[in-house]
């Protein structure tokens, strides 16, 4: 993992930046880390992360994984921007590759979570404004549901159905190829 | 998570909250924070196959109007992974002819598909946004009628007939899309035998039908955009067709339907202007467009003006030149190199730059030599380049997925130099093409093309279901091209 080593010496270096949990935990993260999330980039470039930066709407143990999640993908990312030129040499290629593929089991092994703490997760990622980790867990729910029936999907998710039968026979004409 | 009778939970909260306040709040989210705000639902759907957001359409009424509106149809297919299917190019015909490829002597003969005149034709060797162009000649008058095919929901919008083309001389016809209207649009282009032009667009959905288009292509002195009554524009089946890219459809041309290597160039149609313009092509287009004769193999040295209708003793030629193509939305043209032994490679790939310098630059360039895949690229009729895929590592080439007339898919890594087969239908004789004349075909792959579609659930109105049996597809399982690493 030679990549990683070198994105870890290099952010060590930057500066440190306090995020401040709902419950009032704080967790100390490095500037590359933080700002996969574009809400704290911009706080950063507006100069306002002196004193922490609370973040009401993620609870310490939310923030935790977020961070988690942070940590791995900011080194993934220093990789990509000093790339291009020094990546031609083939063994440092089939580092990297590896270095790809355990990104992708640490990704699944994150999303290994119950359905309360993914949608937090959601929440979470949407407010900071993290895209990557946005898709992930809304691209786990999606496929969590992807095969349910129209019932099913309901009940799973205590959803009113307020359409008149007039209506849903249809919606279900329209969308006849859908249910072949 | 769909909740709407649920608190949502608000996103700027006080920092003074207390601590009681807190608590109590973290519990009520342990014990039923399965609800999403609408936006996030909304997010999730679009992360659907489109057959999953079709059924759950009627779970309630918020989600059929969230998930019917035109933002969600959009970002649903810009989401979607890319899918490769095959579909009939035409339905065989009863005479096919062989054509023989150079160095390829042992392989037998492929049948040449003839456009049998009742047979629907996909016009364009990509999906427009989900959508597909259809032609057909109408058995009782031969005046082509078009129809818009929906790939993922099977429903066909037909489009309504447009008489005053008789007869039907040099037409050709494209789809886009224009971004800014958010609106699909059918151009038709035709030539009077006197080589005057006519040209005229139909908005989707537009119950104003064919609009006359009164533009710079049809009006003034100049003919259509200068060009002389030898000109050619390409319509070959086989061939790119019309290609969609940079908001505009193309059709490359010639100067001169008879010489091959007069000068050739590209037709541009604004969706959003709706106006023509000419684009030069690369130098190296008109030198390189020479084709060659059955097996013999001419050097470039040894090139010289051949007409295109020379092949005699029913051998065909082997397209040398250069192909339009549309790759990361841009137009790219792709030169075939095979032959050549003064370029290195089998296949360039040029991204026109500037419409009106008409600059272009070589982006990618195809060299599989050595590696034992290499056939399937040096004995296919064409190659058709499909969609970059990101390199295999961090900061790696990027990878081209590519489609053969050979009836297959390829992935090409260049730091790898290896050529991945993805999907193929060769030795897969349960194909059966039901032919236009009756005819039906057992095992003649030759005739399917591969497509590779976004899924698209847009509807326009006066659309029919039903129609699955206009194009037929072959599933492949596996073949989902995804933009991970």
């Amino acid at each position: 993992m030679a990549s990683a080593g070198s994105g870890d010496e290099k952010a060590a270096a930057a500066a440190m930046i306090t995020l401040i949990s709902s419950d009032n935990e704080k967790f100390e993260v490095t500037e590359a880390t933080a700002t996969l999330s574009q809400t704290i980039r911009h706080m950063i470039e507006d100069g306002c992360t002196d004193g922490g930066v609370p973040l009401p709407n993620v609870t310490s143990k939310i923030l935790a994984r977020v961070i988690e999640y942070c940590k791995k993908h900011a080194t993934a990312a220093a990789g990509e921007e000093g790339s291009s030129s020094s990546f031609s040499d083939a063994a440092f290629l089939e580092v990297d590759r590896a270095f790809l593929e355990e990104l992708e089991e640490f990704d699944d092994a994150f999303l290994e979570v119950d359905r309360a703490t993914l949608f937090d997760l959601i929440l979470a990622a949407n407010y900071l404004d993290i895209k990557g980790l946005l898709n992930l867990t809304c691209q786990k729910v999606a496929d969590s549901v992807k095969g349910k029936t129209p019932e099913q999907i309901r009940e799973m998710y205590n959803i009113v159905n307020d359409l008149t039968p007039e209506e849903e026979a249809e919606i279900r004409r329209e969308t006849q190829w859908a249910f072949e | 998570m769909g909740i709407r009778t649920r608190r949502r939970r608000r996103r700027g909260r006080s920092s003074e909250e207390t601590e009681v306040q807190e608590t109590k709040r973290r519990k009520a989210a342990e014990s039923s924070s399965l609800s999403l705000p609408d936006d996030l639902i909304m997010e999730v759907l679009a992360r659907l196959p489109a057959s999953s957001v079709a059924r759950f359409r009627c779970a309630c009424r918020s989600w059929n109007a969230e998930t019917s509106s035109p933002a969600f149809l959009g970002r649903h297919h810009a989401l979607s992974p890319g899918k490769l299917s095959f579909v009939p190019l035409v339905p065989p015909h009863n005479f096919p002819a062989t054509v023989y490829i150079p160095g390829a002597t042992r392989q037998p003969p492929r049948p040449w598909a003839f456009v049998c005149a009742g047979c629907p034709v996909i016009v364009g060797s990509k999906p427009c946004r989900g959508v597909v162009l259809v032609r057909k000649l109408c058995a009782r008058t031969a005046a082509a009628v078009f129809s818009v095919y929906n790939l993922t929901t099977g429903e066909m919008l037909r489009l309504p007939p447009w008489r005053t083309i008789s007869p039907p001389v040099g037409l050709i016809e494209g789809i886009g899309f224009d971004a800014a209207a958010g609106v699909y649009k059918v151009v038709r282009v035709a030539a009077s035998p006197a080589r005057s032009f006519r040209c005229i667009v139909l908005t989707l959905g537009d119950p104003r039908g064919w609009r006359t288009l009164t533009c710079n292509a049809t009006t003034g002195g100049g003919g259509f955009l200068g060009l002389t009554g030898h000109a050619e524009i390409d319509d070959n089946r086989h061939n790119a067709g019309a290609v969609f890219a940079d908001g505009c459809i193309h059709w490359s041309f010639k100067t001169d339907r008879w010489y091959v290597d007069k000068p050739h160039g590209v037709l541009s149609f604004s969706l959003a202007d709706e106006t023509f313009r000419r684009v030069a092509q690369p130098p190296f287009a008109t030198a390189d467009a020479v084709p060659y004769h059955g097996s013999e193999v001419i050097k470039h040295s040894q090139q010289g003006r051949m007409s295109e209708s020379g092949g005699g003793e029913g051998r065909g030629m082997l397209p040398v030149g250069t192909t339009l193509a549309e790759l990361d939305g841009r137009l790219c043209l792709v030169r075939d190199v095979r032959l050549r032994d003064d370029v290195a490679g089998q296949f360039e790939i040029w991204k026109l730059e500037d419409y009106d310098a008409g600059t272009w630059s070589l982006d990618y360039r195809v060299d599989v030599a050595g590696h034992r895949a290499a056939k399937s690229l040096t004995t296919s009729w064409l190659v058709v380049p499909l969609r970059y895929l990101p390199g295999g590592s961090l900061g790696g080439k990027r990878k081209l997925l590519l489609s053969t007339t050979a009836q297959a898919a390829h992935v090409y890594d260049p730091d790898k130099n290896t050529l991945e087969t993805v999907a193929s239908l060769a030795g897969r004789h349960d194909v059966v093409i039901g032919g236009g004349d009756g005819v039906s075909v057992r095992g003649f792959d030759e005739y399917m093309r591969l497509l590779l579609y976004q899924e698209n659930l847009v509807r326009f109105a006066g659309m029919e279901s039903g129609k699955k049996d206009m194009i037929k597809f072959v599933k492949l399982s596996d073949c989902h091209i995804s933009d991970k690493h």
